[in-house]
């Protein structure tokens, strides 16, 4: 298939690749630059470079309870997804009546965006008195259809006989569970938890909606909502936009492969 | 031996390399907090000033205000303790001599000790 | 006997219900009864303060007819949708070169994907300051390359606030679409072309008869993202426009979002969300349709 030299093929994906990184490195440099970040022209390269922009992000807002919150409902996303995906997924390997129509709902309800529930999801919440808690943001996101087929796919692959073996032999079903299923599917669960995180990570529209309460901030909100709290703080702005994003990248990075895993086949699943 | 083997992996390092690094630095932080501000006020020609008055100031929105003030002694060097802001603002000023310029000393945590490797220097005339 | 085989029947139902119960209740909760419950809200006049009264199509008639924001929402999602097609042509040259048994294409891909994953919020903010009239990274390029003679303020220009917009959604979402289609290309079986090749076929003719056709359902789905991602792209444009200037970037998730909980206007937004949906389907039934039902829908929330 190779029409064109090597060198060309590397040529254009460094370009690419550097068009790709430009935005990074820009938000990076400013958020360590020396000098005076109005002058024009800017510097290329950070001049005298600093981290005191962090620490003014650290001191000027919450960052550690934002982190924390943002934390927690991550953790109640992750382990929610896992227990109750799996639960779900394993459920529909069985036959059951009213199957075929489970399924027709968990698709139709994949064709529902959460952006056009928001309005009588945020009653919801508010008639469960959950607005302002780590709960209510993130039971929205505690189980997701995607997943749900990831793990069904995953457990109709564990071959039935090993089951029904070991169902004969009197083990329990929870036993079953933990000690064949989930050794068995441990790429549907890593993928599963990569993507509740970075979902539940970068969610913004809803925590935006729901949490009023200074103290309840995630990071992202706190992100969005820096601009308006400090003014003259471009560079602490962007220290806080750099120390937003590593976690999630360094994440990202970590476990590439599940991510991307996950993301193909949810996108391939009709 | 191998029963801790799974700790291995590249989740477990990347997170405890981090966890182990904020560790030290907040010990760090413990053993440098006092929020002390060492530093020698100096005349415009160089010379140990006694008698100074050394200001230490924050910035809160628009105006830095004053918070502590000491007096150096006789060979000049003063001793600011028990700051608790992570950008401090110093001038020396002795009447007779003249102002150091307000200058600005960032810290990489609040109450971080402080040890002036430049001396303020009174500049005649300024106040 | 039988007894007990059907006491035992019941107990694995009541489990696989027991195992369903909490997803079903989630979904319900938060996909379920919110769609139905818009449909209802939007017949009403209501508000968190007084009861609800029946409005019948007052507010679709408003919308329709009166509510020129509501139009220039309409269209704008529609162009950001339209847009879709620059950046799956992007990815799949991208896809195209990375598929190339080349070293340090995994090092490539993981830098053309890294953008999606990132927090949108974030991303606003980053090209924002990429933007910033005075001292932003593009204008900096356009002013020395002597195309531009001051700084262009894009973000608050009426004309180049939306394509400003897109590009950043663009950059964000590009690496996704490549990953698909790259997926696609790599499920190609290789010896088609190597049939072509010995058939004489040229390196443009392999890719017209061979690449194209067979990566049809990825592109498909890439578009289908594409309109996923116009609907809901809420993030970018709250932190980098707000909708502004003068609402030449809203968008109809955007214009939801204020009416309902800017202005407090639930029911008239509840309407909004009903006429949303309802484009939305369409369009996804529509790429379905083309597509001849091999395009599927995605999670992006």
């Amino acid at each position: 298939m190779t029409r064109y030299p090597k060198w060309a093929i590397h040529l254009g994906l460094a370009i690419i690749c550097t068009l790709m990184l430009i935005p990074f490195y820009w938000v990076l440099k400013t958020s360590l630059t020396g000098e005076n970040i109005f002058s024009y022209p800017p510097a290329i390269l950070p001049e005298n470079p600093h981290l005191f922009y962090y620490v003014d992000v650290w001191y000027s807002i919450p960052f550690f309870r934002y982190l924390v919150n943002s934390v927690v409902v991550s953790i109640i996303v992750v382990v929610g997804n896992v227990v109750l995906n799996a639960m779900a997924g394993y459920a529909l390997t069985r036959d059951f009546t009213g199957k075929g129509s489970v399924i027709m709902l968990f698709l139709s309800c994949m064709m529902i965006p959460f952006q056009v529930t928001i309005i009588p999801a945020y009653l919801i919440t508010k008639e469960l008195g959950l607005l302002n808690s780590h709960l209510g943001m993130a039971l929205p996101l505690c189980s997701t259809i995607v997943c749900i087929f990831v793990f069904k796919a995953s457990f109709d692959a564990i071959p039935k006989s090993l089951i029904d073996a070991a169902r004969i032999d009197g083990v329990p079903d929870w036993m079953i569970i933990f000690r064949i299923m989930v050794p068995l599917s441990q790429s549907a669960i890593a993928t599963n938890i990569i993507l509740a995180f970075i979902w539940s990570w970068n969610n913004f529209l809803w925590p935006l909606i729901i949490i009023r309460d200074n103290d309840m901030q995630t990071l992202p909100l706190g992100l969005a909502r820096f601009l308006t709290v400090v003014e003259d703080t471009t560079g602490a702005l962007y220290a806080f936009c750099i120390m937003v994003l590593v976690p999630g990248l360094m994440i990202f990075l970590l476990a590439q492969k599940q991510f991307i895993a996950g993301l193909t086949s949810g996108a391939a699943k009709g | 031996m191998l029963r801790w083997s799974f700790l291995l992996n590249r989740y477990v390092v990347t997170f405890g390399t981090i966890a182990v690094a904020a560790a030290l630095w907040n010990l760090y932080i413990a053993f440098n907090d006092d929020g002390i501000v060492e530093g020698r006020v100096v005349g415009p020609s160089g010379q140990p000033v006694a008698g100074a008055e050394v200001i230490l100031s924050e910035r809160t929105l628009l105006v830095t205000e004053p918070r502590q003030r000491v007096t150096t002694d006789e060979a000049g060097t003063f001793t600011i303790t028990g700051h608790r802001y992570h950008r401090v603002w110093l001038k020396a000023v002795k009447p007779e001599i003249g102002a150091s310029p307000q200058t600005e000393y960032r810290l990489y945590f609040r109450g971080a000790n402080l040890h002036l490797e430049e001396p303020l220097r009174l500049e005649a005339g300024a106040s | 006997m039988a007894f007990a085989i059907r006491k035992k029947r019941t107990r694995e139902l009541l489990l696989i219900w027991f195992f369903l119960a909490p997803s079903l209740l989630i979904f319900a909760l938060y996909r379920i009864i919110p769609l139905l419950w818009n449909g209802v809200l939007s017949f009403e006049f209501w508000s968190p303060y007084k009861p609800a009264e029946f409005a019948g199509l007052y507010h679709y008639e408003e919308m329709i007819l009166y509510d020129d924001v509501f139009w220039q929402s309409f269209w704008n999602t529609a162009v950001f949708m339209a847009s879709a097609p620059i950046g799956i042509l992007f990815a799949l040259v991208i896809a195209l070169l990375v598929d190339t048994p080349i070293r340090g294409r995994n090092v490539y891909r993981t830098i053309v994907f890294m953008s999606y994953p990132v927090m949108t919020v974030a991303v606003g903010i980053i090209w924002q300051w990429l933007y910033n009239e005075d001292v932003g990274l593009i204008n900096y390029i356009l002013r020395s390359l002597g195309m531009s003679g001051r700084g262009i303020p894009f973000l608050n220009s009426s004309t180049y606030a939306l394509p400003a917009v897109i590009v950043a959604s663009i950059w964000q979402v590009v690496g996704f679409y490549m990953i698909i289609l790259l997926t696609g290309l790599q499920n190609i079986p290789q010896s088609l072309y190597e049939a072509a090749s010995i058939d004489g076929a040229s390196a443009w003719q392999r890719f017209k008869r061979i690449t194209l056709p067979l990566l049809r359902p990825s592109i498909f789905l890439c578009f289908v993202i594409g309109i996923i991602n116009s609907f809901t792209n809420f993030d970018l444009i709250y932190v980098m426009t707000d909708g502004g200037p003068s609402h030449a970037t809203e968008l109809l998730v955007t214009y939801i979002y204020r009416v309902a909980f800017k202005l407090g206007q639930f029911d008239y937004a509840a309407a909004l969300t009903i006429v949303n949906f309802a484009f939305f389907v369409f369009l996804a039934w529509l790429a379905n349709r083309l597509s001849g039902g091999e395009a599927g829908a995605v999670e992006s929330t």
